[in-house]
Order: structure tokens, then C-alpha cells, then sequence
């Protein structure tokens, strides 16, 4: 049997959990092309999904990982309180500006959700982004620099459904 | 009437919390609870009204409504965190408390009468702060619900809300903790903090210095809990208005999701089940496993007949030997001594070098006195090696009580 080209980096790409963005990545246009084929790979051998969107492949386990996701999504969208309230646009601003290490460490610590964070046992901020980076969400600029990749978009859409719910509670409550 | 037992009342309000939480918005509501509604809700959710007055929760009226007991109201919502909001000048009260009772305390004498103003104004204090708290909790709350605008209201309704919102509430306590402004509670708090700091170390009183100490640590941490309420009355609440202007569902759904972040499932990301088969750590693990099982020291059994006769490692029983020293006090030749004590009476074993040291170690006790003449020397003899060592007389040290008295 002939495997798609690179196909071990794919594997293994995945299988640790990285996004594949269709920007930086070539493995992103060889996933897409053998969607197909990826897709049956990981659920017959894992059980796993392979998350597909217009700029980045993502696997998806049943059992998820979710302290991790749950940290992130609290965490950006402190990001997001905080930009808005500089009365900037944060969505932007998180998906095309550079941000430095210090600059965000203090916008954290400063909000008024950072009880939130505590309750996490969120702790440091840099070790956190490190596991960011690790998964492609994020990408390490020289300088102590870094921005967010166009993967941050999951969190960005997982919001959306929030106020989704919670208008459908509320129209349930009006009726 | 047979008064309910704490634990019953705390039972019943833990069981039927909803209908708490429903009661206590129709008491927001109408400012009132109506005979009619209250029935009906108690109907809807199988509750036994009765039960609400015996358990001191409602109070009846005259006209035969009724109302929530303040307590109730409080405790509820203190625990679930909705908050009431006070008027401005329910809050400049305190103000006035804190001032009067901080005039008295400058001019009492009488100890009873000053345990009991430091221990009001300690009260006051504490309520100050609560109030301050719950209120900036509660606007905040109420400017994030205008931000997110999640029940879409018309921008000319929420722009006229924020503003009620800053006149009424977000402007006078802004005042109120203007530490610039002499008329306020935390001008009022500094000069109490500079008495209290004063008198808990000059006061002649033992137990009043301790008051103050502690009126002086709460009104530190009071002025802590101020400066960061205060902080986010200037970055949060004045500039409502500028930041009510734009909308966005995302940022809405993020919003929300702060509120409740355990209530929503998060992103499905992968949760690795695998397990690595190598480890750096891998090598180390399987050595010592390894040298365990390879590396054992052999133990041979030799046996006599039905005899087992083993040779045991010899272990110093330091407590053992000294009691034995001292019961021979004086000892003459104190290593030829405890040679023969090694060699016949003790451990039938051979007084090899380790037990001549370890035996060498406890005549040092500072109850033995060493005596020794240089002149005389003795050899002790072991398998590879003989030492000179001196002929030590060992006996009970005299101590000198007249001279420890003086």
C-alpha cells in the first residue's frame, strides 16, 4: 500500500496534538488532499476525528482533553475583555498583532477576571504560553515576542456558540 | 410556636434553593411579596407556605402579604453572589458612624467604654468594606450585562441605562472613595489607622493595645480592599459608556462563558492515551530493578545438625555500653578493659578496629573523667595493625555544686 508523502510527520504532528496550519505547514495541502484517507486511518486506528477547517487540521479525541481547552478558552477570552476594554478591536488585534511576553502577563493579571484564572491553578504565565506554542496556537517571535496562529479561530467560534445557548435559553424562558 | 432548629431551616432552604431564588426575585421585583403570587409559587413547587413564616423566612404583613427577612435576603444572596445594590447614601453612613465613633475614641478614658468603641468601630469597618465590595461586584456585573447586551437591548435604552447607572451609582462612590477628597471614608479610615497605630503601642492597657492592634490590621487590609476596588471603578465602571458603544457576539460568548466556565464544554481537543514505550528516565529504572535482582548479596546458611548458627553483622548498641561503663566505674586500662569485655563477656566476637573506635567514642561523655599518665603507654593489638595508645583510668566525674551555685 502506498502512503501519502510525509506521512509519519503527519502522524506523529497530530498524534501530539498540533494544529496544522494551512499557512506555515506543507503537511497541511498533503492531509488535505488525502482527507479521505486520513480521516479513516485515525478513527479505525485511534477512535480519533480529524477536525477539518479553511485553515488548519486538528485531531479530536471522544475522551477530551479538558482542563487544558478549558484554561485556553478563559484565557483568551481575558485577552479579549481586556483589548475590548482599551477599546480596541480584539479580534484583530488577536489574529494579526505581535504581542510581547510582559505586556500580556500584565494585561492577565490586571483584569478583573483573574480570580477566574486563579481558580484554574492557572499559574505562570509564560509556562502556559509555552504549552500554547507547543500545539501551534501560538508562534514564538524573536525578541520574547509571539502571535497567535489562525487556529486561535476554534476559540473564537466555541464563543459564538456560547451566546448561541444562551439566547435559546432565554427565548425558552421568554416562551 | 416550637422554633425550628437551625440545622431544619439550613436544610430547608438547601433543598428548595430554586424556590428560594424565585422568592427572593418576586420580593426584588414588587418590593413585596403578594399573598396570591407567593401561594401559587408554592404550589407550582410543592412548598408548604407555613413552613416559611415558622422558619423565619418571611415576615407577614398587615394587609396580609408579606415580606423577605432581611437576613434571609442577604445570606442568599451573598452566597450566590447577586448582590443588591445599596444607595450612595446608605453608603456615606458610614461616613458618619465612622466619624463619631473615631471623636469618642479620641476623648475616652474609661477602659469598658473604649473596648467597646474600638470593637464598634472594628464592626463598622468590616461592614463598610462588605457593603463597598458587593456594590462594585454588583456594577460590574450590571456593566458587563450591558456590554455583552446578550437580551438586545435598544442602544438608546442601554446608553440611558449606563447612564443612570454612572450618576446614581458609579459617581458618588467613586467619591466616596476619593482618598483625595477630605470628606470621604478613606481620608476618615487613614486618620483612625494613625490613632490606632499610635495607641497600640503607647496605650498603658495591655488589652487595649491588642484592640488596636487589631482595628489597626483590619484598616491596612480595609484600605487594600478600597484602593482595588477603586481601581476598578475608574477602569471598569466610568468609562461605561465609552465601552458600551460597540457590540460583539464574540466577545458576548466569552463573557458568558466567564461567568460560568465549568458550565460549558470547551473545545473537544486530543486527549493522548497512548503510552510511550521508552522514556528518558526508561534506563535508570530498569538498572536498579537490575542490580537488585543481579547484585544481591549471597546469604549462606550454614547448619549443624537441627542448629542454625549465624553469624550476625555486629551493630554498636551505644546505650548498651554505656551502661555497662558506668556500672565498672572506675575502669583501669580502659582499652585492655574493653577488650576482654568484647572478647569474653559480651560478644564472644574479637576487638577489631571499628569496635576500638566505636568503643573510643563514648569516653567522651561529660560524666566520665579521663585520667592518664604520658609515661604510660599500651599496645592494643589487632589482625593487621597494633596501636600505642595511652593506659586511660576512667571514673565518675565530681562536679563542683558550690562553684555552679555561685
Amino acid at each position: 500500500m502506498n502512503y501519502p508523502s510525509q506521512h509519519q510527520q503527519i502522524i506523529k504532528e497530530l498524534l501530539d496534538g498540533k494544529f496544522i496550519l494551512s499557512q506555515s505547514n506543507p503537511l497541511y495541502e498533503i492531509i488535505k488532499t488525502n482527507i479521505d484517507f486520513y480521516k479513516e486511518f485515525f478513527h479505525m486506528s485511534f477512535g480519533y476525528d480529524i477536525l477539518q477547517k479553511k485553515t488548519y487540521f486538528f485531531l479530536t479525541s471522544n475522551e477530551s482533553n479538558e482542563k487544558f481547552s478549558r484554561d485556553i478558552t478563559i484565557f483568551t477570552g481575558i485577552i479579549a475583555y481586556e483589548l475590548d476594554n482599551e477599546g480596541k478591536n480584539f479580534q484583530d488585534l488577536i489574529r494579526f498583532s505581535i504581542f510581547e511576553y510582559e505586556q500580556l502577563d500584565a494585561m492577565v493579571r490586571g483584569s478583573v477576571y483573574y480570580n477566574v484564572l486563579e481558580s484554574i491553578d492557572f499559574g505562570d504565565t509564560r509556562r502556559f504560553l509555552s504549552r500554547l506554542s507547543r500545539i501551534n496556537l501560538i508562534e514564538d517571535l524573536e525578541g520574547d515576542k509571539f502571535r497567535f496562529t489562525e487556529a486561535i479561530d476554534l476559540f473564537f467560534d466555541f464563543a459564538l456558540t456560547v451566546i448561541d445557548q444562551k439566547k435559546e435559553k432565554l427565548a425558552i424562558k421568554k416562551a | 410556636m416550637l422554633q425550628a432548629e437551625p440545622k431544619t431551616v439550613l436544610n430547608f432552604i438547601s433543598d428548595k434553593f430554586d424556590f428560594m431564588l424565585a422568592l427572593i426575585a418576586m420580593n426584588k421585583h414588587d418590593a413585596i411579596i403578594h399573598d396570591e403570587k407567593l401561594k401559587k409559587l408554592c404550589q407550582k413547587e410543592n412548598v408548604d407556605w407555613r413552613k416559611l413564616i415558622d422558619y423565619k423566612i418571611i415576615r407577614e404583613l398587615q394587609q396580609g402579604d408579606y415580606e423577605l427577612r432581611k437576613p434571609i435576603e442577604i445570606f442568599i444572596n451573598y452566597i450566590s453572589e447577586d448582590y443588591k445594590l445599596d444607595l450612595p447614601e446608605n453608603i456615606r453612613k458610614y461616613f458618619n458612624s465612622i466619624e463619631e465613633i473615631y471623636e469618642k475614641l479620641l476623648g475616652e478614658e474609661n477602659l469598658q467604654s473604649l473596648q467597646r468603641l474600638i470593637s464598634g468601630m472594628i464592626d463598622e469597618v468590616q461592614h463598610f468594606i462588605e457593603t463597598i465590595e458587593s456594590n462594585t461586584h454588583s456594577l460590574l456585573n450590571e456593566s458587563k450585562e450591558l456590554k455583552s447586551n446578550v437580551r438586545k437591548i435598544e442602544y438608546v435604552e442601554k446608553i440611558k441605562k449606563a447612564t443612570y447607572f454612572i450618576d446614581f451609582y458609579i459617581v458618588p462612590l467613586n467619591k466616596i472613595l476619593d482618598a483625595h477628597h477630605t470628606g470621604s471614608v478613606i481620608h476618615k479610615l487613614s486618620m483612625v489607622r494613625e490613632h490606632a497605630n499610635k495607641e497600640r503601642i503607647n496605650h498603658p492597657d495591655f488589652g487595649i493595645r491588642s484592640l488596636y492592634e487589631k482595628l489597626y490590621n483590619q484598616v491596612i487590609s480595609a484600605n487594600l480592599e478600597l484602593v482595588k476596588n477603586s481601581k476598578v471603578l475608574t477602569k471598569e465602571l466610568l468609562p461605561l459608556l465609552e465601552r458600551i458603544k460597540t457590540e460583539s457576539q464574540i466577545l458576548a460568548g466569552f463573557m458568558e462563558f466567564l461567568k460560568k466556565p465549568n458550565f460549558y464544554d470547551t473545545p473537544h481537543m486530543l486527549k493522548r492515551s497512548r503510552q510511550s514505550t521508552y522514556d528518558p528516565d526508561a534506563y535508570f529504572a530498569a538498572k536498579d530493578i537490575w542490580d537488585q535482582l543481579v547484585k544481591q548479596d549471597e546469604v549462606v546458611v550454614s547448619a549443624t545438625g537441627e542448629q542454625l548458627e549465624l553469624e550476625l553483622p555486629w551493630v554498636f548498641d551505644r546505650m548498651k555500653f554505656k551502661k555497662i561503663i558506668t556500672q565498672s566505674l572506675p575502669i583501669k586500662n580502659y582499652f585492655l578493659w574493653s577488650n576482654n569485655l568484647m572478647k569474653h563477656e559480651i560478644t564472644n566476637q574479637d576487638f577489631d578496629f571499628n569496635k576500638f573506635f566505636a568503643m573510643s567514642s563514648l569516653i567522651f561523655d561529660e560524666d566520665y573523667e579521663i585520667r592518664f599518665d604520658e609515661k604510660e603507654r599500651v599496645e592494643v593489638k589487632f589482625r593487621d595493625l597494633t596501636l600505642d595508645v595511652p593506659n586511660l583510668t576512667i571514673d565518675r566525674k565530681i562536679k563542683n555544686i558550690s562553684k555552679q551555685k555561685a
